[in-house]
């Protein structure tokens, strides 16, 4: 078809690039007029080469930390042992900002185009089709998922996302079972899940998350629940427990449920 | 302050002691990038990744580093002969490296292993099916899936 320019370059199609193999002519034409596209193979070819030559890695020894500590516990004390702020540990940042940025960390990461074309999708959304104000200020349904189970365990569940009178979007994620250790975490994905965005972390049997403004559902339309352990790695296990395809109900508009 | 040194301790550690190749002065150094961090965080942006933050303050520690040897240099002048030169800041090439082979080690098996045999070795993916064992559909797929996933990691530092 004629669409054939239009078609994004898939993670098959980077990889090939990178690893050496000539783009067809497809790929070529397509490069040409998407610059996001352009820097996804850009980046993937800079790994390509990082890849290449090894660097070796070194693990801080302990008395790095040490030395940290006792700088920063030094401020406002005499000497010696640090003041514990809070549950001991000292915290980076104020906590409402220290839970945002994993969010927009992995929005980030996952080459979320945040801005003029995501708000557009956002807008247009939102905007209603005749009457402006007309509307009375109520969250609008954007769409919903099935999430089928995908381990034995059968965790089971649905989302809803829906746009508030502000603009924002939230994610309403409903699970039939609660995590027996560690925790479960909600991302937007593409369907390939080479593309994640964070939401937030599970923490009932219906959890209501933030979603990044901007974020463009047509590239992350998969709701996925994955098991995690408390390691600390803020990227996805791998272990999805629960995951299903947004259906869109954006333009329904006025009919409530 | 001590999920952040957790999280990237090993990246900023690393980053020094490849430019600075002297643990002592690395060990020194690191420890000033998170001081520094913790001392200057009304300044970050909760926006911007914190690994691109704390990479840019590495390599503002580093080159205040070579600048204090350079003075050290000219002080103890009967060395100075003695020494390599050294161009004084972190390579972007250097930042790379570190970055996508700290993610890379984060990947965690068979994938990391996968792609240090198609990036490092340069095997062919069918010559990997064929030592893993694995058939090569399942290695594309962890070859492209690992490359996105440390694609993403130089995206965040780039902030």
């Amino acid at each position: 078809m004629a669409e054939t320019a239009e078609r994004h370059l898939t993670e098959e199609d980077l990889a090939s690039i990178a690893t050496g193999q000539a783009p067809g002519a497809e790929a070529v034409a397509h490069l040409r007029t998407c610059a996001d596209c352009r820097q996804d193979l850009a980046l993937t070819e800079r790994v390509a080469s990082a890849l290449a030559e090894p660097i070796t890695l070194h693990e801080p020894p302990a008395g790095v930390w040490a030395g940290i500590d006792r700088e920063l516990g030094l401020r406002g004390d005499h000497d010696g042992a640090p003041v514990p702020e809070g549950d001991g540990t000292v915290t980076f940042l104020p906590r409402t900002q220290r839970r945002r940025w994993p969010v927009i960390a992995a929005a980030a990461a996952a080459g979320l185009v945040v801005g003029v074309t995501g708000a557009a999708v956002v807008a247009g959304l939102l905007a209603p089709r005749d009457g402006e104000r007309e509307t009375p200020p109520r969250p609008v349904a954007v769409g919903e998922a099935v999430l089928a189970p995908v381990t034995d365990r059968d965790v089971e569940g649905r989302a809803e996302m829906v746009a508030e009178p502000d603009g924002g979007l939230r994610l309403t994620v409903d699970v039939t079972q609660l995590p027996e250790q560690g925790y479960y975490e909600v991302w937007l994905r593409d369907e390939q899940a080479s593309r994640l965005i964070s939401l937030g972390t599970v923490s009932g049997r219906s959890t209501t998350l933030p979603v990044p403004s901007g974020v463009d559902l047509d590239r992350f339309p998969v709701v996925d629940v994955s098991q995690e352990d408390f390691d600390g790695n803020p990227a996805h296990s791998g272990v999805t427990l629960a995951a299903g395809a947004m259906t869109r109900t954006g333009d329904t508009g006025t009919a409530p449920q | 302050m001590r999920e952040a040194y957790d999280q990237h301790g090993r990246l900023v550690f690393s980053l020094c002691m490849a430019a600075l190749s002297n643990r002592q002065d690395a060990e020194d150094a690191t420890q000033q990038v998170f001081t520094r961090a913790w001392r200057s965080r009304e300044a970050y942006d909760p926006t911007r990744p914190l690994g691109g933050w704390l990479t840019g303050i590495t390599r503002r520690v580093i080159a205040d580093t070579f600048a204090a040897r350079d003075r050290q240099r000219q002080l103890v002048d009967a060395t100075a002969g003695q020494r390599q030169r050294e161009d004084g800041q972190l390579s972007e090439q250097v930042i790379d490296r570190v970055v996508v082979h700290d993610a890379l080690e984060r990947l965690g098996p068979p994938q990391d292993e996968i792609l240090k045999m198609a990036f490092v070795q340069d095997l062919t993916q069918g010559q990997i099916a064929e030592r893993l064992g694995m058939p090569l559909g399942t290695v594309k797929s962890h070859v492209h899936r690992g490359l996105a996933r440390l694609r993403t990691a130089l995206e965040v530092n780039d902030g």
